[in-house]
């Protein structure tokens, strides 16, 4: 991948990574910095990343691994002060429907909400997104179908549901 | 209320963001940054004095002036009280991270006055080591494309004490990790320190562990160009008994997270098993025999032609491949190889490698096949759906094939995915090790199957590495 072809795969998949880690995580800043990392990752690292064949692939998974490392460090110690990629953002607000489903998707365990966001935001094929997350097929379909169960059930509790922006909690 | 999948649907068809942040010009400087920062090393005389040049200002502020003056321990005293070098890490021992390795450049023996840590106030000796060895490391890239970037300072050092009592070691302990703590104004130059919490470490022996990170800076403009870096460390302090290890790495650079525990986190606990007394005496007779695989030495034998859509490459450098010995969260400790050589047959559908070591003795070898049936033997995963586990059959007396095949269970049930083994065996002081995965399969029999025909098809390595020994 030469340096006009990674402009080019930046510019093509940066919002759209950005907004499946943001659903994974939601937490649409940290999202942001996260895939600006993940790409700068991908381009230190342009020959593992040709060689995975799935680019874009490789670096949702890399933010996301980020985020989720990011998080749990934050736990235990403050940040430090400096980071690989800029200072730290403040990104617009997203909209408010994308808000109370990100809220939403918030409460669902971790691996549902990964699986979830994979096949219907990312709308990768369940082999994809078993071979993506590490696992067998048959547990990315009971995720599947344990996450939407859930998440109906969590949207029918919003005060009438998403239509007309609605109910944040964030 | 809507339906939740249309909302997910319409959300990624929807979301859109905000502006892109930084332009892929940007992106791409960061990312030519990280680049050259894990490819820092290179061999070469230039190359090495400039690092050294790099490291003098940073450990040349311990302060190991004055106090009592240590003898060199008297090495006949018997074993256990006095540390040897095969009581450090090795080459084999030390991680960083994809790309990028620790490797030994010098191993200071028996001087309790040499400086250990930036941070220290005393030496290991006014603390009250009897004996200690030093080890230095630089880091190297650990891929081939690697070798025309500049030094950037990243360094690694290594102290084992041995000290008259546990009560000593311990508060030599104590002592160690509230410098590190306490250290901010201490070295020269440095106007900003700052230690995090500790990290939690996991040790295999009795004692007590902890790491501690510390950022500061500023780090010269010759090591951080752009100003924005500062110099990122490690420091693992573990004891056990009377002795203690202090192990420090150094990045000039920017914060990384790193996603399977930090490198020190990693490389204390084998640091404390390394180091107690005893444990790792090398056999000090090696066999009289070739020093290195032959260039003619074909690792691909046996192997069927690449075929399109295949790839197949053979190099010289790290002996275990990621994807198939980190299932475990643990590499197996393969001690230190005077040679070795890996090999990569890759297609669409299936991902096989060859490694192949030769060892300065047949215990070496040995050794290193115990480590590897033992850490994946130990190794198992359960995430509350899924078990994970290894079922490793040990070789048949005298020699034979170590088989090692990844078995998950649903509910007790083998779930079928993909088939992944492992079979190793020594032979005289060689050690090869061979493994696959391919789609489909993964219960027994297909695993059983598999390591049928790794075995096989390995065969014509193993007689080369038999006669390579002198066991042919």
């Amino acid at each position: 991948m030469d340096a006009d072809e990674f402009d080019e795969f930046y510019a093509a998949s940066f919002r759209r990574v950005t907004g499946q880690v943001y659903a994974m995580i939601g937490d649409l800043d940290e999202a942001t910095e996260c895939v600006q990392e993940a790409f700068a990752r991908a381009w230190a690292h342009r020959r593992k990343l040709d060689r995975s064949g799935h680019p874009e692939a490789w670096v949702r998974t890399t933010a996301y691994r980020l985020a989720v490392s990011r998080w749990r460090r934050r736990k235990v110690a403050q940040r430090p002060t400096d980071r690989a990629v800029g200072a730290p953002l403040a990104t617009a607000a997203a909209d408010e429907s994308h808000v109370a489903l990100v809220a939403a998707l918030k409460q669902l365990p971790e691996a549902q909400r990964q699986a979830l966001v994979l096949h219907h935001i990312a709308d990768l094929p369940v082999h994809q997104v078993a071979a993506e997350v590490g696992v067998p097929e048959g547990t990315i379909k009971a995720r599947l179908s344990r996450g939407r169960a859930a998440l109906a059930t969590l949207l029918s509790d919003e005060t009438g549901g998403l239509q007309g922006g609605g109910v944040s909690h964030v | 209320m809507s339906d939740p999948m249309e909302e997910l649907d319409r959300f990624g068809s929807e979301f859109t963001g905000g502006p892109m942040p930084l332009p892929a010009s940007e992106i791409r400087r960061r990312g030519d940054r990280i680049r050259r920062r894990r490819q820092a090393v290179i061999v070469g005389g230039a190359a090495l004095a400039v690092a050294a040049a790099i490291a003098v200002p940073v450990m040349a502020v311990t302060g190991s002036g004055g106090g009592t003056k240590v003898p060199p321990a008297d090495r006949a005293d018997g074993a256990g009280s006095v540390v040897m070098p095969y009581d450090l890490l090795t080459d084999a021992d030390t991680v960083y991270s994809d790309g990028a390795d620790w490797f030994a450049v010098g191993t200071d023996d028996a001087d309790p006055e040499a400086a250990f840590h930036p941070c220290a106030r005393e030496s290991l000796g006014d603390l009250g080591a009897t004996s200690v060895e030093h080890r230095d490391f630089e880091q190297r890239n650990t891929l081939p494309e690697g070798a025309d970037i500049e030094v950037l300072g990243d360094a690694m050092h290594q102290a084992v004490a041995q000290f008259g009592s546990a009560a000593e070691a311990q508060a030599a302990y104590d002592t160690i990790v509230g410098w590190v703590n306490d250290c901010d104004g201490r070295i020269d130059g440095i106007t900003t320190y700052r230690a995090f919490d500790p990290l939690p470490v996991s040790l295999t022996v009795d004692g007590e562990a902890t790491v501690i990170q510390a950022n500061y800076g500023p780090a010269p403009k010759e090591l951080d160009e752009f100003g924005d870096g500062g110099y990122i460390t490690e420091t693992g302090v573990a004891v056990s008994g009377e002795r203690l290890t202090v192990v420090r790495t150094q990045i000039v650079g920017q914060d990384y997270n790193f996603l399977d525990g930090t490198p020190v986190q990693r490389m204390l606990p084998v640091a404390a098993e390394l180091m107690q007394p005893g444990e790792t005496a090398p056999d000090a007779t090696p066999d009289a025999a070739a020093t290195a695989l032959p260039d003619d030495f074909a690792l691909e034998a046996g192997w069927p032609d690449v075929t399109d859509g295949e790839t197949r490459r053979i190099s010289d450098g790290a002996l275990l491949v990621d994807e198939l010995t980190t299932a475990c969260g643990t590499e197996p400790r393969l001690g230190a190889p005077a040679d070795t050589r890996t090999g990569i047959l890759q297609g669409p559908t299936h991902y096989a490698f060859r490694g192949a070591a030769l060892y300065d003795d047949a215990q070496g070898a040995a050794d290193a096949l115990a480590s590897l049936a033992t850490t994946y033997s130990g190794c198992g995963a359960d995430d509350g759906a899924l078990t994970t586990r290894y079922d490793v059959t040990p070789a048949a007396e005298g020699e034979g094939w170590v088989r090692i095949a990844r078995v998950t269970t649903v509910g007790g049930e083998v779930l079928e995915e993909s088939t992944r083994v492992l079979a190793a065996a020594v032979v005289g002081r060689a050690l090869l090790i061979t493994g696959s995965e391919g789609e489909g399969g993964g219960t027994p029999e297909a695993n059983d199957a598999a390591l049928d025909q790794e075995v096989t098809q390995a065969q014509p390595v193993l007689e080369q590495l038999a006669a390579l020994t002198g066991e042919g």
